[in-house]
């Protein structure tokens, strides 16, 4: 499942559309010889390096194999990614060792990055000028703001310096993944700082969510159509600025109020 | 003249909540943090920001956007393409390309806007396009 902006943006061109099952590589196969077989001139894979409602990387390895085999671009959405997937932080393209393999990245600076607004399209040099001539949103919307440029320039300087704020990240979210895990919870156990809690039911995920929050919790209840039917969930995201009694206290919240619905 | 659409506002609107997928916005009174404060005067911890590394309301990030403000002023009134590009602007596109290793970068106002904006100026009419549902 894309995102919304990437489903418009497919929309307001004329390409040719094929779809393939989520990280389903014999799928993307198929679909990669049937736009073959339909004499397509050009080819881009797009997906997203990790998906936010599951928090699963893409198997961008092998989605760039079949990339070279088929003399397709690969495109990526690091959204849910950018600034502390990988050993420097890079993204899902360092987790998954494509670095230099990948055609077009897009990000945001509203999530990791500072987490003001903005976005941004990186790449190929011949694919960003064009963009600079013929991207209607680039073209008809304000510069962004230089309060948020200077903010977020700052950002890259400190990502660049250490790794020391996603390496908080990723053993804040180890820690809270243990912990649920230790106490029975059904998560999903991606290599994200997003830690689905399987709920199955969607009712019980809006009434958790609730009881949590008057624990002091605040968490999502995710269900249908966000998320495939039947597969309802809380979503929980982690943060470099959780401390350790964050952590002990929404695990401590989650097995309470689990208790009281019967989850656990 | 706001007229017969009115009821056909409210209709649509009654569906959205009869089937559950009304959007309520809860208010934050404290900036995006670890530990935020909403409006009935709680303080709750938060696990469902994308602030990931918690970068919102860091201290050396709020004075870099300080200090922006008053090297380059708040806004630029301008597209870029007619006189909205700072020096600032083109060091983080650079910047950003650093970090990834690519050639060039381009800046959006919104994500929303770099994925919405990439496909038509690319593709052809016969160039297909793989996407996963």
């Amino acid at each position: 499942m894309n995102h919304a902006s990437i489903i418009d943006g497919v929309r307001l061109c004329k390409a040719q559309r094929y779809r393939y099952a989520n990280s389903d590589m014999d799928d993307l196969e198929t679909q990669l010889k049937k736009a073959n077989e339909n004499g397509a001139r050009f080819k881009i894979i797009v997906t997203d390096g990790v998906f936010s409602m599951d928090g699963l990387v893409a198997p961008l390895d092998k989605i760039c194999d079949l990339a070279d085999r088929y003399d397709a671009m690969v495109m990526i959405d690091e959204c849910h990614a950018a600034g502390f997937i990988g050993s420097k932080g890079i993204g899902t393209l360092e987790e998954k060792n494509v670095l230099g393999r990948i055609d077009i990245i897009t990000g945001t600076l509203g999530k990791a990055l500072g987490g003001a607004m903005g976005g941004y399209t990186t790449g190929k040099k011949e694919i960003i000028e064009l963009l600079r001539q013929r991207s209607r949103p680039y073209l008809f919307s304000n510069s962004l703001a230089p309060a948020i440029v200077g903010a977020s320039i700052k950002v890259f300087d400190m990502l660049a310096k250490d790794t020391s704020l996603r390496d908080k990240l990723q053993s804040n979210t180890n820690y809270f993944k243990t912990g649920m895990k230790k106490a029975g919870f059904d998560i999903i156990d991606g290599d994200s700082a997003i830690v689905p809690v399987m709920l199955y039911d969607a009712k019980l995920s809006q009434q958790m969510a609730e009881r949590l929050l008057e624990e002091g919790i605040y968490v999502i209840g995710f269900f249908y159509p966000v998320v495939p039917k039947g597969k309802a969930r809380i979503r929980v995201q982690l943060s470099a600025a959780h401390e350790k009694e964050h952590l002990d206290k929404a695990i401590n919240a989650f097995i309470k109020v689990g208790k009281e619905l019967n989850v656990v | 003249m706001y007229g017969k659409i009115k009821e056909y506002l409210q209709a649509e609107l009654q569906q959205i909540k009869e089937e559950g997928l009304y959007k309520k916005e809860r208010i934050i009174v404290s900036p995006q943090d670890a530990v935020i404060k909403i409006s009935t005067g709680e303080e709750v911890i938060n696990f469902c920001a994308n602030n990931y590394l918690g970068l919102s309301s860091h201290p050396s990030v709020i004075q870099a956007a300080k200090d922006t403000l008053d090297t380059h002023g708040f806004g630029m009134s301008s597209v870029r393409f007619i006189c909205g590009t700072q020096d600032i602007h083109k060091e983080l596109e650079h910047k950003i390309a650093e970090f990834y290793g690519t050639e060039d970068t381009i800046l959006y106002a919104a994500a929303f806007d770099a994925n919405g904006g990439v496909f038509e100026p690319l593709l052809g009419r016969k160039m297909p396009l793989y996407q996963i549902h």
